[in-house]
């Protein structure tokens, strides 16, 4: 199969090169500067072509070499592994880093997508609604599971973390349900392409929550690159929300900011 | 004895010598044609007579002065230009320059001149190394591009191209903008080189649980 495909991907590859060249000759016919910039950029391509469809294309079609997909295998996870068992242990943790390593490696092809997107419809983004969608849910996944854990974190952090989100999920059923409601009600106005942007974040990249810094710390206290900071803010803010209504009342809850 | 200073004794009243007699005319005035050119600052003066110069001068000396003079007139292939001893290379120099040296001296020089032809055999190798550069660029730009499997090469975003004619070129070849502009979209905005890939079609199932 491979042979075969190769051949069609390249003869894809120049058809679609002849179609350009095609489309730039007959809108530049008629005129005088588009013509002769037709004219130029042809020249100008054509000893790069040449060398790469004569020289270059037939020595890696004679030495190409067979592309296999390794199959890697999973270790035990964390919560199969005995309390003092260390070996078991170090394997989890390098299956967690390698873990997040791919994660990463997702959710920088996705916002890669976005910058694409947003790069070539410019000024309106609509079309890049379901892109912006895709991004903003896997970093939002990605968050839960890695965020806020800090550079040095490692597979008993990340579990303890979960450990602590399911208890919390469990003594907030209400609050569960109401995200859930709203997470569906959500879907459903994209689906008749209504996007809201507000739902992931309430203002700028700058303005996501997650990028809040304490008031009361005055030094960095996570790693800058990490982009991971303390969501909470300062015993004082809590008690002031507690004791006036009127203060905050919005907790950063609301945005009136609309990307488009 | 030398430092001392001696005033001469004046014996006449001219102002332009300290012993007071006039400088030497340079030109005589008269009736008389002027044979010589009026030269006031020649510093051959009298001298410029070949007899005057030769005046004093020993038999032996007058021969001497003769075979100079006549040495002067030199014959139409002299100087003898030999390039060897002003250009004196090794043989590695002389080998790489062999070829430039033969087109320069059959071609460049009898067709355009010494500094022309000089000039050319500067620039056309800076002319030609320019070239491969540029193009190596533009072919690393066009076709080393960034791929899935790699972290080399380079990624430019295309610009959406402004087609004058757009409704006319749909009309009359259906389909051909679209197989022939760059779209993002075509790609659902992932690399290009990924939808083009040969390997990784299907890999089955992913070990990962989530």
């Amino acid at each position: 199969m491979g042979e075969g495909l190769v051949e069609q991907r390249q003869a894809d590859d120049k058809a679609s090169w002849d179609a350009y060249w095609k489309v730039r000759d007959i809108d530049s016919r008629g005129s005088i500067y588009p013509r002769f910039r037709y004219y130029a950029h042809k020249a100008f391509d054509a000893p790069a072509t040449w060398f790469r469809e004569t020289i270059v294309q037939p020595l890696n079609n004679k030495n190409r070499l067979p592309y296999y997909h390794r199959q890697l295998t999973r270790v035990p996870e964390i919560d199969e592994c005995g309390v003092n068992d260390k070996a078991c242990f170090y394997e989890a943790n390098e299956q967690y880093r390698l873990d997040k390593m791919v994660d990463g490696f997702i959710l920088q092809t996705l916002r890669q997508r976005v910058d694409r997107c947003m790069l070539y419809n410019n000024p309106d983004h609509s079309p890049c609604a379901k892109v912006i969608e895709d991004m903003e849910e896997n970093e939002l996944n990605f968050f839960m599971k890695y965020g806020e854990l800090g550079g040095e974190s490692d597979v008993r952090d990340a579990y303890m973390k979960q450990k602590h989100r399911m208890i919390w999920e469990r003594r907030h059923p209400e609050i569960m349900d109401e995200r859930a409601a709203k997470l569906a009600d959500h879907k459903a106005r994209l689906a008749n392409g209504e996007f809201d942007y507000s739902f992931w974040k309430k203002g700028m990249f700058y303005q996501d929550k997650k990028n809040y810094e304490p008031p009361y710390e005055f030094q960095m206290s996570k790693s800058a690159l990490e982009g991971d900071k303390p969501l909470s803010k300062d015993w004082e803010y809590y008690k002031k929300v507690s004791q006036d209504p009127e203060f905050d009342k919005d907790q950063g809850k609301k945005s009136d900011f609309r990307l488009f | 004895m030398g430092n001392q200073y001696v005033k001469p004794e004046r014996t006449g009243n001219s102002p332009y010598t300290r012993s007071g007699v006039p400088p030497p005319a340079l030109v005589k005035t008269g009736d008389k044609p002027l044979h010589r050119v009026n030269d006031r600052m020649s510093l051959e003066l009298h001298m410029a007579d070949e007899r005057v110069r030769a005046a004093g001068l020993s038999p032996a000396e007058r021969e001497w002065r003769k075979k100079w003079v006549h040495d002067q007139h030199l014959h139409a292939d002299e100087p003898v230009v030999v390039d060897a001893v002003h250009r004196q290379l090794n043989p590695i120099r002389t080998a790489y320059r062999l070829p430039w040296d033969k087109f320069y001296l059959h071609y460049l020089k009898p067709t355009f001149g010494v500094y022309y032809g000089t000039a050319i055999r500067v620039t056309a190798p800076k002319l030609l190394m320019a070239f491969v550069v540029v193009q190596t660029a533009y072919y690393y730009w066009k076709y080393e591009v960034k791929d899935w499997t790699h972290l080399r090469g380079l990624e430019s975003m295309p610009q959406k191209e402004v087609i004058a004619s757009a409704p006319a070129i749909e009309e009359k070849f259906p389909g051909l903008m679209d197989k022939g502009l760059a779209n993002p979209s075509k790609d659902d905005y992932y690399t290009p080189t990924f939808n083009k890939r040969t390997a990784y079609l299907d890999v089955g199932e992913t070990k990962r649980p989530w």
